[in-house]
């Protein structure tokens, strides 16, 4: 179900969140935001990976790359810059550990051969529609918004923390991160999503 | 393109959008709850991150609020 290479990529995930979220402020919270990290990560990918066989394709995950930075063609690094592994250890650091960026890992999706065989409606598709690569990116915030509420009830409140966090930095509509995916599917979607989220975050940061 | 699916029907997007204006107007009004005068001057931050998140929820309401008025049977 997974490759070599995504398994490195989100124990690597995992230990860049941990050190960013504690700043290696104590061992053992650094090991209990390792676990939860990756936990986190593992049931967001599990989710994603799901949608995506159900939906015939195959979802591959890698570390998040920004190439382009601006609305014009030209404005491009020559190489990618390894925003999942380098923004939350900066945001971390420039806030003082009060914000943490927690999107390091995006997917990329391909259709499976046997899927122009496969109606939909009316419909068939051998490419993957937008609406499809939504569809999965939203299972992955969905699922992960679930588990944070089954951790807040079993209290697990650091969890149900994190994992809103993990949600609301995915789900923003930049780059290739999950929030653009489900924003240009379904604008609808995203907005419910949105609202699930902040309401969950505000109630997490301020009301608890 | 694809079916209808549960989150876009006319009923339940306008209640989730109402919802979120509810709550949106809950969060940006709660930084101001019982305080006034010299103390919000002196104690309370120029930049509230639960007034953000408000906000962000009332420009979630607005989409789906207009989407539900726009959208045909």
């Amino acid at each position: 179900m997974f490759t070599k290479n995504e398994i490195a990529i989100i124990l690597l995930a995992g230990i860049i969140l941990a050190f960013s979220i504690t700043l290696l402020s104590s061992l053992s919270a650094f090991f209990y935001a390792l676990i939860s990290v990756i936990i986190i990560i593992l049931i967001n990918i599990f989710a994603k990976k799901i949608t995506g066989y159900i939906l015939d394709s195959e979802t591959e995950f890698k570390l998040w790359e920004i190439k382009r930075f601006g609305v014009r063609p030209h404005y491009s690094f020559k190489k990618s810059f390894p925003a999942g592994a380098f923004l939350p250890v900066i945001t971390s650091i420039l806030t003082l550990g009060k914000i943490y960026w927690m999107a390091p890992i995006v997917f990329d999706v391909k259709p499976r051969s046997y899927r122009a065989a496969k109606r939909w409606g009316l419909y068939t598709f051998s490419e993957m529609t937008e609406w499809h690569i939504g569809v999965i990116a939203a299972s992955g915030i969905l699922v992960t918004l679930f588990f944070s509420l089954i951790g807040y009830l079993t209290g697990f409140s650091e969890f149900a923390r994190l994992s809103l966090y993990y949600a609301f930095f995915n789900l923003l509509p930049i780059s290739s991160l999950d929030g653009n995916k489900v924003f240009f599917g379904s604008i609808v979607l995203w907005s419910f999503l949105a609202i699930l989220v902040l309401i969950g975050l505000g109630y997490a940061l301020f009301l608890i | 393109m694809h079916k209808e699916s549960f989150f876009e029907r006319r009923s339940v997007v306008a209640a989730f959008g109402i919802i979120a204006l509810i709550s949106g107007f809950l969060f940006v009004r709660t930084s101001a709850l019982g305080v006034t005068g010299n103390f919000i001057l002196n104690s309370i931050s120029s930049f509230n991150f639960i007034s953000l998140i408000g906000i962000l929820l009332i420009v979630c309401s607005v989409i789906l609020i207009i989407y539900a008025i726009v959208k045909k049977d």
